[in-house]
């Protein structure tokens, strides 16, 4: 599996979006799939474990999250990234920015911006 | 909204951010102009930037799935004595909320500390229960008291404290515009409260601005005493790596946590210093903003903080002395560092001036050095990231069905390929708790099919072995292991809810019997035990072919007792084990097994002549096989049984019978050791002979014979705890051979040797909670009674 894979990856960088880019798609599908699931009546109520082990608020927030992201992508495409990176990739801004090729400080910057606004639309939502 | 509209407003934003907070607004009201709209975004938007703390900070992959944890579920229920109320914070830990006491007529609120799923809970509870006593020791006004603790009713852990009404040491800071003088005076309460636990002999471990509250009044105070320590593995195992529940927070991490090494009241020293750096320049000290490990170690170990404006040279130069990398270089106390920032304030030079220059200049060399280790650390990360990157592709694709190519892939086809590589510890941490990320994940999403739910079990249980069995190569990962158990074992008890498949109740006994042997010592092992026996008896009414099962339980819970000098109740349940055994027709190794251990416990209680015949019948059996198959292993167990009546002839007065037979054990241990080096048990096996033999040799009076054998054996034993880092089976029989060397040294008459490798055994039972009993202790031979 490793060596099937590690040819695509053209370096470093690149393996650090796509691996962002895989994380976030895993992470939203399941979030959205966890969402629908509660929403069947097939369980009937949510136990005090079901609830933790779900954590039914956090899949709804990663999937407000990732449709602002779509939202921002269209205005900002650098920006969305950005938070694809950080948010979704767990990278750090220093990585981030070395992905993006452009400095840490813009990096910075981008980021709270984008942090900014994304939280007013998690507050709309 | 547009693409220029929106630029517009970023450049408005971007602008008012570089002004002081109180002259945004006005300058944002200018640069918009007419337009109104566009100001009340741009509003919105420095509004949202103020409030929005750490959202999205965390990435997401930390909180997703099981190890979440949404904060509703715990409102309004109750958690112990306690009614949860609100939360009022959360950290990587768990979350943290105002609860009254349910049953106090005075409903006095306090703060409860509950820790997030996925920490395993019967470790942290068990280590909690051992430090509650040391906790209580804690009395100091700049404290914040660890009042209570227990688990929830989900099985989580919790700690209840003191709550105190106060904001975060910097900002606190930050908001009354407190002055250098005013901070360094909150610095210096601060590390009064952290003398005071060091004298204690506790270190707080976490120590971050986050953990440092300061009233209304001015009162600093510290949150989250030893919560940490009950936290973090068993110090006792240095340098281990561990991917598992380190309780340290990265950016207020020390180089030491980081790289696995023993925390001490240095740590904390160097912690100080971060805040220190923090509350003086508003920056931290150490800018970890990702989780990778690479990350992590990289700017902890390698990197120096930036001097910063503001701070005064001499702070700085305090500041850098107590973030020296090497522990031993910092300020050796808390009281130190306190002196030196009172040096400053009274004018007086501080002693950190004295080698800053040539610290610096020497660690330059050292951290090129490291370089080589760094990223050889990095790549082997990036391989085991890209395997996991393409998994989660494909998981993307096939989304939770693909928890068969999972753990077929991960755990039986990538794992085995790489565990037996030197040096792919990190990466099979990194596989275990992909591994556990994921099966968590999938198994939030409930499957509703039995089959499935029998394949994760197996996952989990084949994770677990990885983590901790015993019996094979495993990262001594043993908290982890008994976590993975846990979580095996809850599937498995949903499986029996529908189903009553004698099969899955077998699995349920066995895993409870395992996770009993984890930690053989304690309270909570005996209670697994017996569920494992009582689940075993169950299935057998329901199907008489699974005798097995209750005969292997009541195995497990018979050595538990034993590791607990329960002699009575072991020699019984063993005993009744055998008898099962015998029906069930296992093997005559097993029995064999079985005699040696009653054999021991006889002989623990100084009954020789029982413990001989005990003996004397595994013998029987175990030549027997050696002569049917004349293997390493029935080799060995021979030579078991051989030194077995060493020990009791040896003690009944028949020294040269006993040496003899001893010599014979050796011959055939030394034997095998040498046809396979990297057979542990082997390895063992001889070295214990030393101890046998050292025994003997000593009540002979053959003196310098009985040193050299004796101090073999614990050179040897000290050398498996290294290598088993963590492992509490081997401090445990550390600690047996230490109790050994006592009674030869006292035989001796060389009583100071004697009462330090006595001191050093009782020291790791006590660490260990176990019951040490009397007639244990009789055998540490005092000094002065002779010959015995």
């Amino acid at each position: 599996m490793v060596d099937q894979t590690r040819a695509q990856w053209r370096d470093r960088s690149h393996f650090l979006a796509v691996a962002a880019n895989a994380m976030r798609r895993i992470l939203v599908d399941h979030a959205r799939a966890h969402a629908a699931h509660k929403r069947g009546s097939g369980f009937g109520k949510v136990s005090l474990d079901d609830g933790l082990m779900a954590s039914h608020d956090r899949s709804r927030e990663l999937v407000a999250i990732d449709d602002a992201l779509q939202t921002l992508a269209q205005m900002d495409p650098d920006k969305a990234r950005l938070v694809e990176l950080r948010f979704f990739g767990g990278l750090s801004i220093e990585e981030s920015a070395e992905v993006m090729k452009v400095s840490v400080a813009t990096a910075n910057r981008h980021w709270r911006m984008a942090k900014a606004w994304l939280y007013g639309q998690l507050q709309e939502a | 909204m547009a693409p220029e509209r929106w630029r517009r407003m970023e450049e408005i934003f971007e602008n008012a951010l570089t002004l002081d907070p109180g002259a945004r607004e006005t300058y944002a009201a200018n640069a918009c102009g007419e337009d109104s709209a566009l100001l009340a975004e741009v509003k919105a938007l420095l509004r949202q930037d103020a409030e929005a703390g750490t959202f999205i900070e965390t990435p997401a992959i930390e909180t997703a799935g099981g190890v979440g944890g949404g904060a509703d579920p715990f409102e309004s229920q109750r958690v112990g004595a306690y009614r949860i109320e609100r939360e009022i914070g959360r950290g990587g830990m768990g979350a943290v909320y105002r609860a009254v006491r349910d049953d106090d007529a005075f409903s006095k609120a306090v703060a409860v500390k509950i820790i997030r799923p996925g920490m395993d809970s019967a470790d942290i509870i068990q280590r909690f229960r051992r430090e509650r006593r040391i906790l209580a020791l804690l009395d100091h006004p700049f404290i914040a008291r660890l009042l209570d603790g227990g688990t929830t009713p989900s099985g989580q852990p919790y700690f209840v404290m003191e709550l105190v009404h106060g904001s975060a040491i910097a900002s606190y800071c930050e908001r009354r515009k407190v002055p250098l003088r005013g901070r360094l005076k909150l610095f210096l309460d601060v590390c009064a409260a952290v003398a005071h636990a060091h004298q204690n002999l506790i270190i707080h471990r976490d120590l971050k601005p986050a953990n440092i509250l300061v009233t209304e009044e001015g009162t600093v105070k510290l949150l989250d005493f030893g919560i940490a320590k009950v936290l973090q593995e068993d110090e006792s195992a240095p340098d281990q790596t561990r991917v598992g529940a380190a309780a340290f927070t990265p950016a207020y991490a020390t180089p030491e946590q980081v790289q696995g090494q023993p925390v001490t009241t240095a740590t904390d020293v160097y912690a100080l210093g971060l805040i220190l750096y923090e509350l003086l320049s508003g920056a931290k000290a150490q800018n970890v903003s990702s989780l990778s490990q690479a990350d992590v170690q990289r700017v902890v170990c390698e990197r120096d903080p930036e001097p910063a404006p503001g701070i005064p040279d001499d702070i700085e130069r305090i500041i850098f002395k107590a973030l020296r990398k090497e522990p031993a270089r910092r300020y050796q106390t808390v009281n130190q560092l306190a002196e030196d920032v009172e040096r400053y304030l009274e004018g007086r030079p501080v002693t950190a001036r004295a080698d800053t220059f040539f610290y610096r200049a020497g660690r330059f060399v050292s951290r090129n050095k490291l370089g080589v280790g760094a990223a050889v650390a990095v790549v082997v990360s990036l391989a085991a990231g890209v395997a996991v990157a393409a998994w989660q592709a494909r998981i993307a694709r096939e989304h939770f069905n693909s928890v068969r190519s999972l753990a077929k892939s991960l755990l039986t086809e990538i794992h085995p390929a790489i565990e037996n590589v030197p040096g792919s510890t990190k990466a099979r941490h990194l596989i275990v708790e992909r591994s556990l990320q994921y099966l968590d994940r999938v198994s939030a999403t409930a499957p509703d099919n039995i089959e499935l739910m029998n394949e994760m079990a197996e996952a989990y249980q084949t994770i677990g072995a990885i983590q901790g069995n015993r019996n094979r190569a495993n990262l001594g990962d043993y908290g982890g292991a008994l976590a993975s158990y846990q979580k095996a074992l809850q599937v498995r008890r949903r499986i029996a809810g529908r189903s009553s498949d004698p099969t899955n109740r077998h699995w349920i006994s066995m895993l409870l019997a395992e996770s009993a042997r984890i930690y053989p010592g304690s309270d909570e092992s005996v209670l697994l035990a017996r569920e494992a026996v009582k689940e075993a008896q169950a299935v057998l009414i329901a199907e008489p072919r699974f005798l097995n099962t209750l005969a292997a339980a009541q195995f497990g819970l018979a050595y538990v007792l034993w590791t607990r000098e329960e002699a009575p109740e072991a020699i019984a349940v063993f005993e009744q084990s055998l008898e099962n055994m015998i029906k069930a027709k296992r093997s005559v190794n097993n029995h064999a097994v079985i005699h040696r251990y009653l054999a021991l416990i006889y002989f623990g209680q100084g009954s020789l002549k029982q413990a001989e015949a005990h003996y004397q019948k595994a013998r029987q059996y175990s030549e027997q096989r050696l002569q049917e198959a004349p293997t390493p292993r029935s080799r060995t167990d021979v030579s078991y049984d051989y030194a077995g009546l060493a020990r009791c002839w040896a003690r009944m007065g028949r020294e040269a019978e006993a040496l003899e037979i001893a010599l014979k054990a050796e011959t055939i241990r030394r034997e095998v050791a040498a046809a396979d080096p990297a057979d542990r048990r082997a390895a063992t096996a001889a070295a214990d002979i030393d101890e046998d033999l050292a025994v003997i040799l000593a009540r002979l009076g053959r003196r310098s014979e009985a040193v050299l054998r004796i101090e073999r054996a614990l050179a040897a034993h000290e050398g498996f705890v290294r290598q088993a880092p963590g492992s509490p089976e081997e401090l445990y029989e550390l600690a047996r051979v230490r109790t050994s060397a006592g009674e030869v040294y006292g035989m001796l008459g060389m009583c100071p040797k004697a009462e330090a490798a006595i001191a050093g055994a009782r020291g790791i039972f006590e660490k260990q909670g176990r019951k040490v009993s009397l007639a244990a202790l009789g055998r540490l031979a005092p000094c002065g009674r002779s010959g015995g």
